[in-house]
């Protein structure tokens, strides 16, 4: 083994979750992926490209990536130095040393072994300790987190911690806890590759696992995998279902309080049945348990590379609560890091569970409209008017019919609707079309949980101590009741039970009424304004502040250029809501002290790959507009790839896209 | 010695609350005397406690939380002697002085008391065992107490023939090698020799802890005239204690500790007699096994305790054999020592 033919090259990522194109240890190593755990009782199904493998068994020779334990140090193993003949990666076994004390003992423990690869103990309360990795190492073994099952908390401060600490490039193998109802989540939490060491776990019992969860005996028919099939026969036609036990029964003396997938140790499990390693019903729960773990990550690559990956976890956490747990958890406790890793434009967006209310795109929405928005100058009216499905709102009938209500109102562009919706709050018109406004689907049913209305509340009151609007006017009666009586000046024309006629007419008069003595406002001034609203919302203050300073807008919305002294800065991009920026655009907002990309000294030629990439501003997230600045010169304009943190931790795959270089 | 930290961090501040003059228990228990089985008197002494407990501490001990803060007068101790052996059962061969502690420490016991003690002893009964850590093992000490009218047994907690395992999981503060010599020095001067081996220190997975258990029994079988396997007892105020409250811990099972003797028997030449009397066993915080087969097994290792007869284990099953099996398998293939499932 080429100790040294070790890299990794991330080629999708959504939050801590990610897709590499890597080599370990010289053998291709794509992520994530899952191990097969190999022993004489367990033999590997199929060809797995990955194995954790008993040491004492002869390697399969088919040429996959193979790891093996070293011996624990209490035994001999000093020095978690494995012979570089080997065709294994021995992974260094760890016994925890510095256990400190908290409310939980705390095993923190971090051991270099060979430049590119290392092992930690993590711990409860966070990973601080794993920061110290030597800046060659490409891998990291992660132990002990089985003990952290069923302990939300301490699992995903084990886990995103330990991404968190390690940064960006090193890939992370985390041990002996994937089952299929967790897989998705653990890539979502940072793991690059899992073992399927429960897969033969469970089946030393019976047990087969499914995403909806763990079954002794299993399932007849509710698996089509070779395993399945062949130890569940397909009964004859016309036959009966096959039985399926009483169901629950009232609680009895004799009841048995199986934990078994559900995490925690602690319940002492010495009467779980054991089934003969030699015997079908073992080697059909392998066999299944295995494709089941291996389908979930296969699951989950995918997801990563759709940009959906979150809604793969929303769905498979329900599994069992303390995975649900564990989600809000990362939500709650590592917003920034994931942040930081979710590219800032995705195909879509489905919001369909609670936790789907503080996704980080949902989250980071609500930031930047705190931060960074603030509404088109020319605006004197608001109008809050209610969401529809077809996005962007502007070519909904809801829409049409507001456009025909209040067509009278003068001066019309004076009027900034904002729309009213959940899980992101309030979209202002012009960034109907920024992600994930133009991208997200929830499902609708008419009913606002508190934690909705209250964050639309908060917003609208954010926005007008931030503009002097001389009217507001509300048609979301009918979603929001009683919005008027906490939202001070505001007008509400719509309820339920009143035809939208009337709505619409009262809501034409309200603004009529609230825009008398306004001065006009032209077509040309207003997309003027929403386009600085979008390069705000994209760039911030500053760098949008310098960009558009002087500059003019041409073309009709929107199909819309931005010039200065006869040069272009940046284009509206419909179908993503975004500004494209021009050499000299990006030297604008380069200017304004955003969105750069400082590269060493070297001749450009095609793409910035991540090597040549000396810093970025940490605001830069996959897909954004940058400036790619080398010494005091801004020498190309492109989109990024990969975010700041990224750029920053590796040495493979292409950080910026350049679309204008400097000739 | 990081995990030293641990384990001075997770005592409580239970203490013995009984007056200076009361010992703490006492009980009877089988024992063995010459190759047949005997009676012997335990007796918890009310005492100072351990020395090395008091800057530092081992990781599965909680006895402490039996000791008095400061050490009792000479006549106290003799006191709390003279009224356990006023309740000795009947027939009792073997007095068992158990002080939670060094008894040869006189900085716990002091000489005019270990003197009386072993006069007290020798007026009733055949044997008398204390316990000590090997560094009290000196001629001064060991020398006047042998030779008056009883037997003297000294038992070591070894523990484990394996240095790390004593170090980095028991913080015994000495190593294998060091009791080794306080026996060999023990025997030399005329006291018998019993080592206690611990079944599963924390962070050694079932299979790590049955191989280090059968090693240091054949390690310790050339200087023991007993070796003692005791499986973990999980103690409250220890570290071991709150690794299991963590899920990161579990005694071993019963078929371990059978195992240990199964194996280890043929391998120690018949040189010292191997025995366990598991404390807690088939209890949440003792070795235990799935409950159905619990008893028949201890019987079997009393058994072989007795008549060290190795085959005593043959033929003994039970559905969770297989359980354990597959732990023992499994054990060396998930990064962790916590139970399995």
């Amino acid at each position: 083994m080429d100790a040294h033919d070790f890299w990794v090259e991330t080629v999708a990522r959504d939050g801590l979750g990610r897709r590499t194109a890597s080599r370990v240890g010289g053998a291709p190593c794509h992520t994530p992926a899952v191990a097969q755990v190999v022993t004489r009782e367990a033999p590997a199904v199929g060809h797995p490209p990955l194995v954790l493998a008993d040491s004492s068994l002869a390697p399969s020779g088919d040429g996959g990536l193979r790891f093996e334990w070293g011996v624990s140090p209490l035994f001999g193993g000093d020095g978690p130095a494995p012979g570089d003949a080997s065709a294994a990666v021995v992974l260094p076994r760890l016994v925890p040393k510095a256990y400190g004390v908290g409310p939980l003992t705390d095993a923190t423990e971090l051991v270099a072994c060979r430049p590119p690869l290392a092992a930690g103990l993590p711990s409860r309360g966070g990973s601080a300790h794993l920061e110290g990795l030597p800046d060659a190492t490409e891998i990291v073994s992660l132990q002990n987190l089985t003990e952290l099952r069923g302990r939300p908390r301490e699992f995903v401060r084990a886990l995103a911690g330990a991404r968190a600490a390690v940064g960006p490039r090193p890939l992370l193998f985390a041990h002996a806890v994937a089952d299929p109802a967790s897989a998705s989540l653990l890539v979502y939490l940072g793991a690059d590759i899992v073992d399927d060491f429960q897969a033969v776990l469970a089946a030393s019992a019976g047990i087969f696992l499914y995403s909806f969860g763990h079954v002794q005996g299993g399932v007849a028919g509710a698996c089509m995998c070779q395993a399945c099939e062949e130890f569940f026969p397909a009964p004859p036609p016309g036959t009966a279902p096959p039985d399926m036990g009483p169901g629950p029964s009232p609680p009895g003396p004799e009841d048995d309080d199986s934990d078994f997938g559900e995490g925690r140790g602690a319940a002492s499990r010495r009467d779980l049945p054991a089934v003969d390693p030699d015997s079908p019903a073992f080697r059909a729960a392998l066999g299944h348990n295995r494709r089941a773990i291996a389908a979930e990550v296969a699951a989950a690559a995918r997801a990563v590379q759709e940009g959906t990956l979150r809604e793969l976890v929303e769905g498979r956490v329900r599994a069992y609560p303390w995975l649900v747990a564990a989600l809000r958890n990362l939500d709650r406790e590592f917003y920034p890091a994931v942040e930081a890793l979710t590219p800032v434009w995705k195909a879509r967006l489905h919001a369909l569970s609670h936790e789907s209310l503080s996704r980080p795109e949902v989250r980071r929405w609500g930031d930047r409209l705190r931060e960074r928005y603030a509404p088109p100058a020319c605006a004197r009216a608001l109008l809050l008017v209610p969401c529809s499905a077809r996005k962007p709102y502007s070519m909904s009938r809801t829409q049409y019919a507001i456009d025909r209500g209040t067509a009278g109102v003068r001066p019309r562009f004076a009027v900034h609707r904002v729309v009213v919706t959940s899980p992101l709050g309030l979209v202002p018109i012009e960034l109907e079309r920024v992600f994930p406004a133009a991208h997200y689907d929830i499902p609708v049913t008419g009913d606002w949980a508190h934690e909705e209305s209250s964050r639309v509340e908060e917003q609208l009151l954010a926005l007008l101590g931030r503009h002097r609007y001389q009217a507001v006017v509300s048609l979301v009666g009918d979603d929001l009741p009683g919005l008027g009586k906490r939202v001070a000046p505001l007008v509400e024309c719509a309820a339920k039970g009143k035809p939208n006629e009337a709505a619409l007419a009262d809501a034409a008069s309200a603004l009529r009424e609230g825009l008398a003595g306004a001065t006009d406002v032209t077509p040309r001034q207003r997309v003027a304004d929403d386009l600085a609203s979008i390069g705000r919302f994209q760039f911030g203050g500053p760098p949008a502040a310098a960009l558009f300073g002087g500059a003019s807008v041409r073309g009709r919305w929107p199909w819309n250029k931005l010039h200065a002294g006869g040069e272009q800065l940046a284009q509206h991009v419909p179908a993503r809501g975004r500004l494209s920026l021009t050499l000299a655009g990006a030297r604008r907002v380069a200017e304004g002290g955003g969105y750069r990309v400082r590269i060493e000294d070297f001749k450009l030629k095609g793409d910035i790959f991540a090597v040549g990439v000396e810093r970025a501003d940490p605001e830069v997230r996959a897909g954004d507009e940058v400036a790619v600045v080398q010494g005091d010169r801004v020498v190309a304009a492109g989109t990024a790839r990969m975010s700041a943190g990224e750029m920053a931790a590796a040495r493979r795959g292409v950080a910026v896209a350049v679309r204008h270089r400097e000739r | 010695m990081p995990i030293q930290k641990a384990v001075v961090g997770t005592k409580v501040k239970v203490r013995s609350t009984k007056p200076v003059d009361e010992f703490i228990a006492t009980w009877s228990e089988d024992d063995v005397l010459d190759g047949r089985p005997a009676v012997a008197q335990v007796v918890v002494l009310n005492s100072l406690g351990c020395i090395y407990e008091k800057s530092a501490g081992c990781s599965m001990c909680g006895y402490y939380t039996e000791t008095l803060a400061k050490r009792p007068a000479p006549e106290a101790y003799v006191r709390q002697v003279e009224k356990a052996v006023a309740a000795a059962p009947e027939g009792a061969q073997v007095l068992k002085i158990y002080t939670s502690g060094n008894f040869l420490d006189e900085r716990e016991v002091q000489r005019d008391a270990q003197l009386a003690i072993v006069d007290l002893a020798a007026a009733r009964y055949k044997r008398l065992l204390v316990e000590s850590r090997p560094e009290f093992v000196t001629e001064d000490r060991v020398r006047p107490l042998v030779g008056r009218g009883v037997e003297l047994e000294i038992a070591f907690g070894l523990e484990s023939a394996s240095d790390r395992v004593l170090d980095e999981t028991v913080n015994k503060g000495n190593t294998a090698g060091e009791n080794r010599e306080g026996a060999l020095r023990a025997r030399a001067w005329g006291a018998r020799v019993k080592s206690y081996l611990l079944l599963k220190p924390p962070f050694l997975t079932e299979a790590e802890a049955l191989e280090d258990c059968v090693a240091s029994a054949v390690f310790a079988a050339p200087f023991s005239d007993t070796v003692s396997v005791n499986p973990m007892n999980i103690h409250k105020g220890t570290l071991v204690e709150r690794l299991f409250f963590d899920g990161a811990y579990r005694p071993p099972w019963l078929w371990t500790v059978a195992e240990v003797m199964r194996r280890a028997l043929p391998q120690m030449g018949g040189r010292s007699r191997l025995m366990s009397a598991p404390t807690g066993a088939s209890t949440r915080r003792g070795a235990s096994n799935c409950g159905r087969c619990d008893a028949r097994v201890l019987q079997a290792i009393r058994a072989a305790s007795v008549d060290q007869d190795g085959s005593r284990f043959e033929g003994l099953d039970c559905s969770c054999r297989g359980r354990w099996r597959w732990e023992l398998r499994l054990a060396s293939m998930a990064p962790t020592a916590a139970p399995l499932a």
